[in-house]
């Protein structure tokens, strides 16, 4: 019996110690991920479950990723019904208390955007895959990356007061690297800028730059497109002289390179939309920019 | 006057209750969900079962309790005998706040390989494995009691269940005294080979006490291996999964019986599945039955992740004298919230 006296008192301690490691964070996105990197600096131990060549939507449960939630400090995702089919696992799984929706360890970055393209009236299936709180892609707007990384940073340092002052100064170089590149990133793209794209993923990017999204390939959100559907694309790209067709790069090209076929002038780009969705991208800024460079005109 | 008076009372009181409820008050309902299962089926030996049927339809409720418990309750809606019956296939609550631990109460499938744990609609091919209907009965592996799970810290995922139940399977349980309960457990590996594959490895065992008052035990043992590229991995993937299975009962109708399930399935395209699947039944049974050996293959379509078309022939080699063939064709659906499927 002292032996398990003994044995739980240790045990007691052992558990009440409290860690002075680096916050563990985990977040659901790549472009999240490097958001938190950007604040947290050295401070954090950042991994996002999803690649920036995985479509968020659709990811897998795996029980890896339990494990690695279990063992998180926080958990930042992006709301909005973004995460739904798989998350909700994940966190169960994970046994860890305090990552629950609510729990101290939960960041939901979807809460503090106004969001687009928010349904009005009845939503159902047959519109596709509708968001009910609205388009979930908002980090590619550069100024909703601003207003989350303060949230980020007021989060961050209420779970470790010591570095509030640097996770301070880290928000403060971020914003200002974004705020001072708009102007002139804008400039790059020019006015009146026409794209057909695959899904309603670049809303966000294109609501901030004033582009003009003619036609989207996938007839409805989450809906593989038809025949009928890309005769109706050819016809708007053809009447609006679109140039440019985005294909978001989880999805398959074969669609748009068809139209680009019948549709003369238009060029198809395979696109990252996410951080290290492709090997030049390890960073959200170099995000944008790569998205910039991609709609400028030539 | 007082008429007047009257109406207007009246009106005023219509109008009060015609009001709709603020829209927050449904916030607090329960996720509803439905699923369907649409059946068409042409066996050439057994042909009881022929025509068209609803096959199945599930309705699932589930919600937070409070802050400390989340509910859910799946009811299956089933023809038996000619007649719809609606029965509890699940009905459990779970803890949300004890850290390190899932702590489990109220009936729910039981962890005794991965087949059992599944719903009709998500079960891999359109019937359960033969080892599955054979051992655990029709409806699964099913029971009420109190269960705990939790994560071992290894450095893999490394996942314990035991479950403490009253043991009401007809075959295997079913013990006369009350006091007499069934345990069972699993033990769930998996290990991330690259970011694209895993490979998981489970084993479970059950012991409880059957109807002559004897032992049942059982015992099993599942592996897994799933491919999903990263690029491009809403066009293809592969899964490959093996299951074992063994019954042990003992007492005057003893009965020793097992079996093993393979399936391939291969993802085409973003919309297109095809599987095959291989069942063998009767390794070391102990009655004077031939084993039966299956070769089922199955082709997908799915428009959407809610709804999905799926082709299976099978062919059943039971050493009779003309093998059972059988063509089906089901139409899945499902409607409302759908908590997210397991991995």
């Amino acid at each position: 019996m002292k032996t398990f006296k003994i044995f739980i008192f240790t045990l007691c301690t052992i558990l009440s110690i409290p860690s002075y490691a680096k916050l563990n964070v985990i977040t659901t996105t790549t472009n999240l991920k490097s958001l938190v990197e950007r604040i947290g600096g050295d401070q954090v131990e950042v991994q996002s479950f999803c690649k920036g060549t995985q479509d968020p939507h659709y990811l897998e449960a795996k029980p890896s990723y339990m494990l690695k939630a279990a063992k998180a400090d926080l958990l930042v995702s992006i709301g909005l019904e973004l995460e739904v089919g798989w998350l909700p696992l994940i966190i169960r799984g994970s046994r860890n208390p305090k990552i629950q929706e609510g729990g101290s360890g939960s960041f939901v970055a979807g809460s503090f955007i106004e969001t687009l393209e928010k349904p009005t009236g009845t939503i159902s299936r047959a519109d596709g895959d509708v968001h009910p709180e609205g388009n979930p892609h908002f980090l590619l707007d550069p100024q909703n990356a601003v207003i989350v990384a303060e949230k980020i940073k007021d989060k961050l340092s209420d779970m470790d007061h010591e570095h509030s002052k640097y996770f301070l100064e880290n928000f403060k170089k971020f914003s200002n690297e974004i705020n001072s590149k708009l102007e002139q990133w804008q400039k790059q793209i020019g006015k009146n800028r026409k794209v057909i794209t695959y899904h309603k993923t670049l809303t966000y990017f294109f609501h901030r730059f004033g582009i003009k999204n003619i036609a989207l390939l996938e007839p409805k959100p989450g809906i593989p497109p038809s025949a009928g559907h890309i005769m109706e694309v050819m016809k708007n790209a053809k009447k609006e002289g679109v140039q440019l067709a985005l294909v978001e790069n989880y999805f398959d090209p074969t669609v748009a390179n068809r139209v680009a076929k019948d549709v003369t002038g238009l060029k198809v780009r395979l696109i990252p939309v996410s951080v290290e969705g492709e090997k030049d991208v390890p960073d959200i800024v170099q995000l944008y920019e790569k998205l910039v460079s991609v709609m400028e005109a030539k | 006057m007082k008429l007047l008076l009257a109406i207007f009372l009246c009106s005023f009181a219509y109008i009060t209750y015609a009001q709709p409820l603020p829209s927050r008050g449904k916030a607090f309902n329960p996720d509803i969900g439905v699923n369907a299962l649409f059946l068409d089926q042409e066996s050439k030996r057994d042909k009881s079962e022929n025509g068209m049927s609803l096959q199945e339809a599930e309705l699932q409720f589930s919600s937070d309790v409070d802050a400390y418990f989340t509910a859910r309750v799946l009811l299956a809606i089933e023809e038996e005998a000619g007649e719809y019956e609606i029965s509890p296939e699940e009905a459990f609550v779970e803890t949300l706040q004890v850290p390190y631990a899932t702590i489990k109460i109220g009936k729910s499938k039981m962890p005794m390989g991965k087949h059992n744990q599944l719903h009709s609609h998500a079960f891999p091919f359109i019937n359960a494995p033969l080892q599955n209907e054979a051992i655990l009965g029709e409806e699964g592996l099913s029971e009420t009691g109190v269960g705990a799970s939790g994560l071992i810290p290894l450095p893999w995922f490394s996942e314990l269940t035991f479950d403490y139940t009253q043991g009401e399977n007809e075959d295997l349980f079913n013990a006369g005294d009350k006091g007499k309960k069934a345990i069972i457990g699993h033990f769930k590996n998996l290990w991330e080979l690259s970011d694209a594959a895993t490979i998981e490895f489970g084993i479970s065992g059950a012991q409880g006490t059957n109807s002559d008052g004897a032992d049942t035990n059982l015992a099993g043992a599942d592996f897994t291996f799933k491919w999903r590229p990263v690029e491009g991995g809403k066009y293809h993937s592969f899964e490959w999964a093996t299951e074992y299975l063994q019954k042990d009962r003992k007492g005057l109708s003893a009965d020793k019986l097992s079996g093993i399930v393979s399936h391939l399935k291969y993802q085409l395209a973003q919309r297109w599945w095809v599987q095959y699947r291989y069942d063998y039944l009767g390794l070391n049974q102990s009655r004077s039955l031939d084993p039966s050996k299956r070769h089922t293959a199955l082709i997908a379509f799915l428009p959407s992740e809610f709804s999905a078309l799926r082709l299976q022939y099978e062919t059943i080699d039971d050493g009779q004298a003309e093998d059972e063939r059988t063509l089906s064709l089901q139409f899945n659906i499902s409607i409302g919230a759908h908590p997210a499927h397991a991995y």
